[in-house]
């Protein structure tokens, strides 16, 4: 049924683009702003995903934690806060600059790594 | 022959959600002969395995881990540990060597009665401890040859009896819910799991982590797991919240399939079951 509706539609949409230019380049448009949207979804999320500063500032210490954040985007920077609840207080506001997320996220790791080591002594 | 116990501090985290399915899965789908011993006055592993009707006959009976113990502690008519196992109680069909031992809400006034008598007779608690660990393993040992593993499901916190299973145990799986105060619980009682392991020459690596009810709409919980697979020595497979592994817990009156049972978490038991073999040295 879905198929059906769907093989139709397209049909009319086929004849459309072949009779009205304008319609051609206002779907054309279209079609390149939803991919370059995809892809700059995909570019930060291959930033985010499989990242976890807790996990490299212990791995890797400071300076390590601190040359991973270097290549990333502030807005992939600030996805990363939220996953991994680096900010709980909310102490970025709305202003955010990328030297103070960098900040927020080297101390809370720094905090979680110190609290894990206790906690290894329970 | 394997010894593996499923403990955590930490209460709830599906330890007997975990010893029941992979009990299951070993039984059914690996061939392997299983012997569940239920150490949780909670007895919800005896009841997820073998229906509350076969529970309550066993607890009638008085075939259940706290007889077994009462018999040392109150001194009555001697019975073999094998009397009070009940063979192959699982709903799956083909009838898969899960053998069970349940407990009873019973069980804990028997921790309570062991420590009062001995401690009366001069014995500290470490020599209760000790004497009750000697009687678990010569109950185990005497049935070791029909079993190819041996699974405690233990209850939350520390009792005796988990401490004894601890002291026999080759293995331990540590069930986890990835988040924060779940990773507390490990934190508290892999201290003393490494304690005892090492004392026996194992390592850490004996020690097992198992994440559990992962919720992949709580994103907090991917973070987690990704704490907890740098932190320990953790399972790949992840077991998610599922429906099928909640319902999995009542047990049906009429045999049916392993995948019928399992449903759409059937493949995710199975894998869960194949790792635990290749990571216990099983296979
Ligand atoms: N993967 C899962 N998906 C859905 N529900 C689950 C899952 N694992 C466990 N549960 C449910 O969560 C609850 C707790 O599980 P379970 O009894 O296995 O935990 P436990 O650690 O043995 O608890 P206790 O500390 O009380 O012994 C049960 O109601 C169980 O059905
Ligand atoms: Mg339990």
């Amino acid at each position: 049924m879905m198929e059906k509706t769907l093989k139709s539609l397209m049909a009319i949409v086929a004849e459309e683009v072949g009779n009205n230019r304008v319609f051609a380049r206002k779907l054309e448009d279209e079609l390149i702003k939803q991919a370059n949207d995809l892809t700059k979804a995909r570019e930060l999320e291959e930033q985010i995903s499989g990242f976890n500063p807790n996990v490299v500032f212990k791995e890797s210490g400071e300076d390590g934690l601190k040359q991973a954040l270097k290549n990333r985007s502030v807005a992939a920077l600030k996805q990363i806060v939220a996953r991994h609840n680096l900010d709980p207080s909310n102490q970025l506001g709305g202003r955010v600059t990328r030297g103070k997320i960098v900040e927020i996220i080297l101390i809370a790791a720094e905090k979680r790594a110190k609290r894990d080591a206790k906690l290894f002594d329970y | 022959m394997r010894i593996v116990s499923v403990m955590n501090m930490k209460g709830g985290v599906g330890k007997s959600t975990s010893v029941c399915m992979l009990a299951e899965a070993l039984a059914s789908q690996a061939s392997m002969r299983v012997l569940v011993v239920d150490l949780d006055p909670q007895s919800n592993a005896s009841m997820i395995l073998c229906g509350l009707d076969k529970w309550s006959e066993l607890r009638e009976s008085e075939r259940t881990l706290d007889s077994y113990f009462a018999q040392f502690v109150h001194g009555s008519e001697p019975r073999r540990f094998h009397e009070f196992i009940a063979p192959r109680v699982s709903d799956i069909q083909g009838e898969p060597v899960v053998d069970l031992v349940v407990a009873t809400p019973e069980f804990r006034y028997v921790e309570r009665d062991a420590l009062d008598k001995f401690i009366r007779q001069g014995f500290t608690i470490a020599a209760v401890q000790e004497r009750l660990t000697r009687l678990m393993a010569s109950a185990v040992e005497s049935v070791a040859s029909n079993y190819d593993v041996v699974l405690f499901d233990c209850p939350p916190g520390i009792s005796l009896f988990a401490e004894a299973a601890i002291t026999m145990s080759e293995y331990v799986v540590i069930p986890t819910i990835p988040d924060y105060v779940s990773r507390l619980g490990i934190f508290a009682f892999r201290r003393r799991a490494v304690r005892s392991m090492e004392k026996r020459r194992f390592t850490e690596d004996n020690i097992l982590t198992l994440i559990t009810k992962y919720d992949p709409n709580i994103v907090l919980h991917e973070s987690e797991v990704q704490s907890l697979r740098s932190d320990f020595k953790t399972f790949d497979v992840v077991i998610p919240q599922n429906e099928n592994i909640a319902r999995a817990g009542e047990w049906a009156e009429t045999p049916r399939s392993f995948d019928q049972k399992y449903g759409d978490a059937a493949g995710i038991v199975r894998q869960f079951a194949a790792e635990f073999q290749e990571k216990v040295g099983l296979l």
